[in-house]
């Protein structure tokens, strides 16, 4: 824990810092091209990967997560949908902030023959973004956000947390690029008087090719662990997206991500998701 | 850092510093999980009990001694923990006791209030987050938390706190405390869970009571239930899925005590409620990764006959837990022609209080809403506690049925006299008894049947609250003691018993080598009808110096029995049977004490046994999706052991037969080579999941070999899974085991076809009986041919002529056949091959029967086929009350039976027609014969029908002996078996 907070404070004093110069692959927000698309099945936007490029836009995100172990010994599924709404908004030329919420999530869950099932609200996120270096086939940006302890799926306690890392967007050609980057989210569980932090660093490549401007194509993968305690491999999850710009700054995107490996037992991520960026 | 970064997140650490310190930095227990310092705190905080109990009457201790409290279900070990103040004692299960479905110890055992008459009747609590076996809690440390030298009275207590983690997930922490306080009438309990798993889940936190269908009686106050109980199907929980303010149940028998579940933290309980098991927890949701859920409840016990006393206790402990109201007192008096009724613990009277169900019908039980039930003393008073401010029903039954038209009250918010109710008269029946004109008979059972077939016009078929139907008249509660269903038994010879007014045939019996006497009464109310019956042994029946045996049996010490010691060894006694082996379910008992306390410890045989029955699903079966149990195997002699876990009976849980087997090795009273491993049923059906008979399980087809590769099922029988001895090495098995025809017929061809293989086994008969209602002690039973007499009888030589095939089994018929080998020799059965001539040898079969056992037929089975059948009905008596026994005897030439070439073995049949039916009926092709739905006996039409009396006596019952086989080596060398046909 204490190796990711170090990162975080030089990750935010990065953010800080004063920036030269725009970088030039980034498109604007309303872009086909723009990318990477938060995923996975983590709280709101914690623990994705974000965009490395500056940008304003609302978003609003509907997510389908499923699990499906029923065969001996497991006899376990899960079925998670969600609405999350994420909000971008530059605070300086290279700086800017985020705040995403699951505005509503809605849980099944068989343990066997045993199902539960309801909707929460909750938990929200804060971003900050700060945009590095002034190469103009790539854009690098330090970030860092907070996962604040509202979630009214909690019965004991409260999950908070931070998390610091790196995106970046790799355009060599027009057309074509390379989003990815480096998270680290610390969570921490406190629940009854006890605390349990965790590390769980994630790491995302995805290239896209836009071969029209109001499509976009992304394919790509997320490698995911749990750093401490108990380090393991929790995941790698080949992931595909399409997104496509409409008019008035509008946009729709789809992605499908598929665990392949590692502990997390989930078969199937999938994201439908709306954006709206100020001309 | 400048800019506009710093506010936002100096803001959003503020926050959530104040959201964590809110919401989660508050020590509870140990949902946050267990640091092994965390403590869950007591439960049900707001609960106040007061009275003048003393310090020293609070006690937590280990078992180190007999701690044991009355009743059935008593099973306080040494090591066990024992948490008592003034008013109960519960026993909470050492870790290494574990029972039931509990993979450990740490599970609530005994609970008995202390009050005179009273005891303990629960099977055992254990705690859970689901169904299967891996969402059991598993415990793996312990710590006692004394208090009761705290300053001020409301701060004494004693609890026990049990660490541990899920069975099948130790990021899953499990605490619970159990926690008892002067004057209280239960234990506080507080289980806390902590989801250290990377998956949300639907954390049920439970406690699972595991009734079993015949001991305690559970009821639910919401509308349409009470004691009704929707079928469960585990498959299909939420069909079954309830919410509800607290859980109750009443004991079937005596002693009389009632239990009650109140949830503490929430306001209502949820699970589901069945005879079966019942799981009272807490409302399902789901709980995400990295959180906690914890239940807090009030178990409480109550003395009494009822429900009554522990709902009232209930009721109580809401208003302090959750502000109810608190309950107003109704009292009143039950009439009976004018006079007070001795409820007779609720067989001749008891009243079911329910608010009216809305609509054109107040009374419909679909929708009232049943609170509590009320069971009058001798003086017909009875008291119970009721909600507030409602208008109730009270209906009174007697015998299972309505009695009466239901009253209505209003109760407001004072205690209420609810005045003087009446049920409709009784009449009562005197009978007497004679074993010989002119001499008292001793032990004896009777049994009521309605004359005329019941009609729809007769009202509803009487049961326990809609539970338990099958019974009529209903004399009593069907698994409780005598008289229980239509019997009742006696110690000499007179009986004195209440029944409902009608017409009925008085049968009184002394198992099937007696004679049969009957008689026929017209009951009105308030009438008194004396009857006199003669019940003469025949023991001309058995072959000199036979014993009859049966070697399944169960009684209170069961999980799945209510009935107590004392009637079930006098119904032993009745039944005729000379030895009994006691096999309750996971526990050794002896019966002992009671024979002792009857006198009659000459007059039969009690061997400690033990049925090894598995409840955790862990053995897999290729193509099926869900874990199996592997089957109920009984072993004895053994020793009980009143101070060890189970009374000395190993754990069977997660074995294979095999290993059980070599469980028992070191525990066989005489060594391990005098043991007996009977394989019962082997292939009966499931219940709730869980596979009764092993070779079912295992998918076991007759016509298929057992050798290595040729099957899943010949693998696991040939294995040897632990230190000697195979799957398949059990020693004898069950034949005919209850009334079931369709069973017999299904087991006898197992055992055919493990006779054809070389795998010789002894064949038994037995009853596994559990209640005098469900299953008849010693139909069927063992007829055991050693020539003894009550001095030189052994247990090792007995054991000795069962496993070597010396034995008949029977449910009425009583076959004795040799064979003249045709060179001088003369051989019974056995599984010992011996030379014969197939040319000159003859098989000389004796059938002999009590006149009510009708017999028609002798069949003789060769390798499995049935070759010849006598038709031997002149023989045999029409009049089933005569004293003469019918009989026949038959010489058939073995060349007349025998094939022309290799060895034998011959199995001889005496009984009613049976033809075997084909492997067709239930659509599965499985080996094995299929008896058609509509040819399960019942009641015959006709009271000159063979069947009539037997079908009275023994319900089910199809009049069939059979011996074991005769191993006819008839072509000189080794006998080889001849294979499967």
């Amino acid at each position: 824990v204490s190796g990711g907070t170090r990162a975080l404070l030089v990750g935010l004093a990065l953010v800080a810092m004063p920036a030269a110069a725009r970088a030039a692959p980034c498109p604007e927000s309303w872009a086909a091209s723009l990318g990477p698309l938060p995923a996975g099945v983590g709280p709101a936007d914690f623990g994705a990967v974000p965009e490395a490029c500056p940008g304003s836009e609302l978003t609003l995100r509907l997510r389908g997560t499923l699990l499906v172990a029923s065969a001996a010994p497991d006899f376990f599924g899960s079925v998670a949908a969600g609405a999350m709404l994420r909000a971008r908004h530059p605070l300086a030329r290279r700086a800017w902030i985020s705040f995403a919420l699951d505005a509503v999530t809605f849980r099944y869950v068989a343990n066997a023959v045993v199902t539960s099932s309801g909707l929460a609200v909750g938990p929200p996120t804060i971003g900050i973004y700060r945009a590095l270096g002034d190469r103009p086939e790539l854009a690098v940006a330090l970030y860092g956000r907070v996962l604040l302890p509202f979630d009214t799926a909690r019965q004991s306690g409260v999950e908070t947390g931070l998390e610091a890392g790196l995106a970046a967007r790799f355009t060599p050609r027009a057309r074509v690029g390379l989003d990815g980057g480096l998270a680290v989210a610390a969570p921490v569980d406190v629940v009854g008087g006890q605390v349990h932090p965790f590390l769980r660093p994630a790491a995302l490549v995805e290239g896209w090719w836009a071969p029209r401007p109001c499509l976009g194509l992304f394919a790509g993968a997320e490698g995911r662990f749990q750093a401490a305690p108990d380090p393991s491999f929790t995941s790698i999850a080949p992931r595909a997206a399409a997104r496509f710009a409409l008019r008035h700054g509008l946009s729709l995107a789809l992605l499908v991500e598929v665990p392949v490996a590692g502990s997390d037992r989930t078969d199937l991520v999938a994201g439908l998701y709306a954006s709206w960026a100020p001309p | 850092m400048r800019g506009v970064s710093r506010p936002p997140l100096i803001a959003a650490g503020a926050l959530a510093c104040v959201a964590a310190t809110v919401g989660g930095c508050r020590r509870d227990g140990c949902v946050g999980g267990d640091d092994g310092r965390c403590l869950p705190p007591s439960a049900c905080s707001a609960v106040r009990y007061t009275c003048d109990a003393t310090p020293d009457q609070l006690r937590v201790a280990q078992v180190a001694g007999d701690e044991r409290v009355p009743g059935p279900k008593a099973m306080a070990a040494v090591g066990d923990f024992v948490l008592e103040n003034d008013r109960l004692r519960a026993v909470i299960d050492a870790l290494d006791h574990p029972q039931h479905l509990a993979p450990t110890g740490g599970t609530l055992a005994d609970l008995a209030p202390l009050d005179a008459g009273s005891g303990d009747q629960m099977n055992g609590v254990s705690q859970a987050v689901g169904v299967l076996p891996r969402d059991a809690a598993h415990y793996e440390s312990w710590e006692v938390v004394d208090q009761r030298l705290a300053a001020a009275p409301e701060a004494r207590y004693v609890a026990l706190v049990f660490r541990g983690h899920l069975e099948g997930d130790r990021r899953v922490t499990v605490v619970t405390r159990y926690e008892l306080r002067p004057c209280e009438p239960g234990l506080r309990i507080r289980t806390d869970v902590y989801n250290g798993a990377p998956d949300p889940n639907t954390i049920y936190v439970t406690d699972g009571y595991f009734w079993g269908d015949h001991t305690l009686l559970p009821f639910i106050p919401i509308a349409g239930h009470g004691f009704r109980t929707p079928d469960l199907d585990l498959l299909n929980l939420s069909a079954a899925w309830r919410e509800w303010p607290f859980l109750a149940a009443r004991a079937q028998a005596p002693p009389d005590v009632s239990y009650a579940v109140v949830p503490c933290d929430r306001n209502v309980g949820a699970g589901f409620n069945s005879t079966t098991l019942s799981a009272a927890g807490v409302p399902l949701r789901t709980t995400l990764s990295g959180d906690g859920i914890s239940y807090e409840r009030f178990v409480l016990a109550a003395a009494g006959p009822g429900l009554g006393p522990a709902v009232g206790e209930a009721l109580r402990v809401r208003a302090m837990v959750h502000g109810d109201p608190a309950p107003v007192t109704v009292t009143g008096r039950i009439l009976s022609g004018g006079l007070p009724t001795d409820g007779r613990q609720g067989r001749a009277a008891s009243l079911l209080f329910y608010e009216p169900a809305g609509g054109p019908n107040p009374d419909d039980e679909t929708r009232r809403l049943p609170w509590t039930e009320a069971v009058p003393g001798p003086n017909g008073r009875f008291t119970v506690a009721l909600p507030p401010n409602r208008v109730y029903r009270i209906q009174p039954f007697a015998f299972g049925r309505p009695s009466g038209s239901p009253a209505s009250i209003a109760v407001a918010g004072d205690d209420l006299d609810a005045g003087d109710i009446t049920v409709e008269r009784s009449g009562r029946l005197l009978a007497s008894v004679e074993e010989a004109p002119g001499v008292g008979a001793t032990y004896v059972e009777l049994v009521l049947i309605p004359v005329d077939r019941p009609t729809a016009a007769d009202g509803p078929e009487p049961s326990l609250y809609g539970d338990f139907v099958g019974c009529n008249p209903m004399l009593g509660p069907p698994h409780g003691g005598s008289p229980a269903c239509n019997r009742a038994l006696t110690t000499d010879g007179h009986f004195d018993l209440l029944v409902p007014p009608g017409r009925y045939f008085v049968y009184a019996t002394r198992g099937p080598f007696a004679t049969l006497d009957r008689a026929e009464i017209t009951v009105g109310a308030g009438d008194e009808v004396a009857v006199s019956l003669l019940v003469q042994s025949l023991p001309s029946l058995l072959p000199a110096g036979a014993l009859t045996g049966d070697f399944h049996v169960h009684g209170g010490a069961s999980y799945d029995s209510a009935i107590p010691d004392q009637d079930r060894v006098v119904s032993f006694l009745a039944s005729g049977v000379n030895v009994i082996v006691a096999t309750d379910h996971d526990v050794v008992t002896d019966y002992q004490e009671t024979l002792a306390a009857l006198g009659a410890q000459d007059r039969i045989t009690v061997i400690p046994g033990v049925e090894q029955t598995p409840n955790i699903l862990w053995f897999t079966v290729p193509g099926e999706a869900f874990p199996k149990t592997v089957g109920h195997f009984n072993f004895w002699p053994l020793r009980r052991d009143a101070l060890a876990a189970r009374n000395g009976a190993p754990w069977d849980e997660l074995r294979e037969p095999g290993q059980m087997m070599d469980d028992m090795e070191a525990l066989f009273d005489g060594g391990p080579e005098g043991g007996m491993r009977q394989l019962n049923h082997p292939l009966s059906d499931t219940k709730l999941g869980r596979d009764q008979g092993f070779l079912r399980m295992i998918k076991y087809d007759p016509r298929t070999p057992i050798a290595a590769g040729q099957s899943f099922a010949a693998d696991v029988l040939l294995r040897v899974p632990g230190s000697r001895l195979r799957n398949l090495d059990w020693n004898a098995q069950e034949v005919m085991s209850g009334a079931s025809r369709r069973d017999w017929l299904r087991y006898r061809a197992l055992w055919f076809s493990l006779l054809s293989q070389n795998v010789l086994r002894a064949g038994t008969a037995n009853s596994d009986t559990h209640s005098l209602s469900l299953e008849r002690v010693g139909y069927p039973r063992n007829i055991v041919l050693g020539r003894y007499d009550q001095q030189a009888f052994t247990v090792e030589g007995f054991d000795a002529d069962v496993r070597d095939g010396h034995l008949v089994g029977t449910n009425g018929p009583v076959i004795d056949a040799t064979v003249d080998d045709g060179m001088g020799g003369v051989h019974g059965s056995g599984l010992t091959p011996f030379a014969a001539d197939g040319r000159t040898g003859r098989l000389d079969i004796s059938v002999t029967a009590a006149p009510w056992i009708p017999v028609a037929e002798v069949r003789i089975f060769v390798n499995g086929a049935q070759v010849k059948t006598i038709g031997v009905s002149d023989s045999f008596q029409t009049d089933h009350f005569s004293t003469e026994p019918g009989s026949v005897q038959l010489a058939v030439p073995l060349s007349e039976v025998v094939p022309a070439g290799g060895d034998a073995w011959i199995v001889i049949e005496a009984g009613l027609e049976q033809v075997t039916p084909p492997d067709d009926e239930d659509g599965v092709s499985d080996g094995y014969p299929d008896l058609p739905d509509d040819d399960v006996p019942t009641r015959p039409r006709s009271l000159t029908d063979p069947r009539f009396d037997v079908e009275a006596v023994a319900p089910g019952v199809w009049p069939t002996a059979f011996t074991n086989p005769f191993l006819l080596n008839l072509d000189g060398g080794d006998w080889v078996a001849p294979g499967i046909k």
